[in-house]
This record gives C-alpha cells, structure tokens and sequence, in this order.
C-alpha cells in the first residue's frame, strides 16, 4: 500500500527534474550561472529521510541528468557531494526543540534565515565541485569562483519558484 | 573483525559516499576527453616529480660511487700534477733527471674502510690489495697530506701502518730553509707529530711548512706533512724538538692514494749492492 505522501513525493522529484530537463538546462545567464534546478530534488526531500537513501537517490538523480547531459559522472559527482553534506548540514542546523514532522524544507516552513544558508551552503558546495570538474584545472580557479557563486544564486532562484509552483502558500498565512 | 564491521557499518554514509565518487570520478576520466588530458597531465606533473625526487634519493645513495669517482679523478690528476711539477724540475735541472723519473709515481684509489686513532699503535685497513698494483711499502697519502706506508697486502685488501704508530718514520723537511729531518708520532694526540733530528744550528720558526723530502723512499717529495706548533731546544740538546700539527686529520680518513714508484725496486737494489758492497 502506498500512501498518498509517497506519490507526492514523487511527483515533486518528477517535477524538479522535469523543469530542469525542459528548462533550467538551456538557461544560461550571462555565460556565468547555470541553473542546476535539478538539485531541488535531492536537496528538498522530506527531513526524516535516510541519509543513505539520500545518497542513492542523489546518485541515481546525478547519473541520469549525466545521461541527458552525456558527461558522464560530473553531475554525479557534484550531487553525491551536496547529497552527502545536506545530512551534516541537517545535523548541525537542529531548530530548538528538533525537528517536527510538520516541517519540510521551504521557506514558509524553516523561514529564510534556516532555509537560506541550508540551501545556498549546499547548492555552492554542488556548483564549485561542478565548475572544478569541468574547468578539469585550478588554473581560472577565480572564474570557477565566479561561477559557482552566480549559479548558486540562480539555482536557488529557479528551486524557490519551482516550490511555490508546487506548494503554493495558503493565503491567510 | 566485528569491531571493524561495526566501524564501517557506523560510518557507511561516509564510505558509500566515497565510493559513489571514487565511481563518478573514473567515469569522468574514461568517458570525458577534456577531463581525461587534464587527468593525463597532472598526473603526468605528479608522475615528473615523483620521478624527480625518486632520483634525489637514489643520488644520494649514489654518492658514494660518485665519491669513489671523483676521487679517481683527483688521482688521475694529482698523476699529471707530479708529471708536470716533475717536468718543470727537469727544465731547470735537465740533467738530473731521467726520463723514466718523470714518471715515477703513479697513484692508486683506495677506500680507507678501518682505521684507528686512539691506540699507541694504529694501522689503516684499505679496499683494494694486489690485484690492484698495490704492494708492501708503499706509501699512502689523503688530499690533505701524508697517511702512511702499506704493510701487508691480500687480494683484496690492504693495512697499512698508519703515521700515528711508534715504528713509523717518514723523511720530512721544512721546506722554507730545506732542514731535513724525521717524522715521528708523539704517540698521544692523533693531530700532532714530532719533527726529530733538525740540527740546532737551523732557525725554524713556527709556521713553517713540513713536507716530504725528497730522501724518501716511499713518498714523492713535497707532499704536505704539516705545519711547525712548537719549536723547543734544550741546552745540551743536539737537535730541536719540534712539533708539527698534521695537515692529515687521520679520524676522518676515507679516500686515499696509494702511491707507487715505479723506480722503488731499482733504487732498493742499487742501495742494497752498495751497503752489501761495504759490509
């Protein structure tokens, strides 16, 4: 039996990666930021998740967007790496009183000032192993510098809307 | 071994994670061309400096034969120095020498490999023995200065006796005012030799150089001895007594020239006819 959280959990992976496939991958600003709006996926999944399945599911997501992409492992590798610190992160930002079940990772959930640094921290880590990756040298370490941090910005831009697409908040709030 | 399936069982997160990216950084490196060449090179740099400090190291085990070869090389030298030195002594007295004295001496490498100081009696033990040329009598010198005389030769090996041993006497003049006299160890201190014999009516002073003299059967005249320390006459004493700080520092020997004159046998045999003659 499977419950209705489960479908929506997928339908939310769905449509992260979807927006990416059908429109973050061409966005490209300025010749500086891309948008990995992909990473929503990995990043946004329910806080109780396992770590593990995290890792997994993260590889899994990383490989096939290498497939689209075909360069494969570069994705992969960056998103094993936000994947894998997301839990450090989750660990050391415990709100006073832990965590609820209630509580998913948005902004109207957390507010900003949890939301943002958990999201920009882990989408930087994501970007600059990406750009070290492709850039395969240190030597224009201040352009790889440059363009993780635009696409961090970018990123976490095209995950917020496509949050409030899916989750729109009720008004009244 | 359950403790260490309970480690990584504690720390699996961290240890599929590194396995997940060891596997996306292989695939990175066979699938993408870019990355592979910028994989090839630096491991190339990573390879050209291991390469390069592999080589540091085996120079430095390498010193020793690049030691043994230099100072093959210092004798080869040392040979031709003498030969010319000898040359020029033979402009200005053309008729004293020979041919054949030109080329006297010839040099020998070898690897001090035992040696004492501290006995009353010290002997050196040599690398190399009759195989290479060296035979009983010879005489030793270092870079530095005199050495000794060889005493017993294997195959293989040599022992010598060294300068600092009671029974060793070595022709040595003061070169400045050609005072001859004899080299003998004081028996004590490994840096200092007494000069007997130096008739009293010679003035040395201190600082005067020692060398060989040319009355000396095992070693080429004018090879460094030393530098006079200390100069004593008695009252009733026929001769001085000097001491002499050795140019050779006999604790740190290592390479050294075994010495062979070429005309040794010849003059041996000649003085033995004359003394035999007159006894």
């Amino acid at each position: 039996m499977i419950s209705r959280n489960v479908f929506q959990l997928i339908w939310k992976i769905l449509v992260y990666i979807g927006v990416y496939v059908f429109i973050g991958h061409r966005l490209n600003a300025f010749n500086l930021a891309l948008c990995f709006s992909y990473t929503g996926a990995v990043l946004l999944l329910p806080i109780s998740t396992n770590p593990v399945r995290v890792l997994l599911f993260a590889f899994a997501v990383g490989f096939g967007i290498d497939i689209f992409h075909s360069s494969p492992g570069i994705h992969t590798a960056a998103c094993l790496l936000m994947a894998f610190m997301r839990s450090s992160f989750l660990n050391w930002m415990v709100p006073a009183g832990g965590y609820e079940d209630y509580m998913t990772i948005s902004i109207p959930s957390m507010g900003m000032k949890w939301f943002l640094p958990f999201t920009l921290g882990l989408l930087f880590m994501h970007s600059f192993l990406y750009f070290i990756i492709d850039y395969a040298s240190l030597a224009q370490f201040g352009m790889v510098l440059v363009k993780a941090t635009l696409s961090t910005v970018f990123t976490l831009l095209g995950i917020v809307l496509t949050q409030l697409a899916l989750e729109p908040p009720k008004r009244g709030d | 071994m359950g403790s260490l399936f309970r480690f990584l069982f504690e720390y699996r997160l961290f240890f599929l994670f590194v396995l997940c990216e060891v596997f996306s950084f292989w695939m990175i490196i066979t699938k993408n061309t870019r990355q592979k060449s910028a994989w090839l090179t630096s491991s190339n740099n990573f390879a050209a400096s291991a390469m390069e400090m592999s080589d540091a190291v085996t120079g430095f085990f390498g010193l020793y034969q690049e030691n043994e070869k230099l100072a093959g090389e210092n004798a080869r030298l040392n040979t031709l120095l003498t030969l010319s030195k000898q040359k020029i002594d033979k402009m200005e007295m053309d008729s004293t020498k020979t041919p054949a004295m030109l080329e006297q001496y010839n040099f020998i490498v070898a690897k001090v490999i035992n040696n004492s100081v501290s006995k009353p009696n010290n002997y050196i033990t040599l690398n190399k023995g009759s195989l290479e040329g060296i035979k009983p009598g010879m005489g030793i010198i270092s870079p530095q200065g005199v050495v000794g005389r060889v005493m017993v030769c294997s195959e293989h090996f040599s022992t010598a006796t060294s300068l600092l041993h009671s029974k060793m006497l070595i022709s040595a003049e003061i070169s400045r005012i050609h005072a001859s006299g004899s080299l003998k160890w004081g028996g004590n201190d490994p840096n200092s030799a007494n000069l007997e014999f130096v008739a009293r009516h010679l003035k040395p002073k201190v600082g005067d150089t020692v060398r060989t003299s040319e009355f000396s059967n095992i070693l080429p005249e004018g090879i460094h001895v030393g530098v006079i320390r200390k100069i004593s006459l008695k009252d009733d004493a026929t001769f001085y007594t000097i001491d002499v700080d050795l140019a050779t520092d006999f604790s740190t020997l290592n390479f050294v020239y075994v010495i062979e004159n070429k005309l040794q046998a010849e003059k041996d045999s000649l003085q033995l006819k004359t003394t035999g003659e007159l006894e």
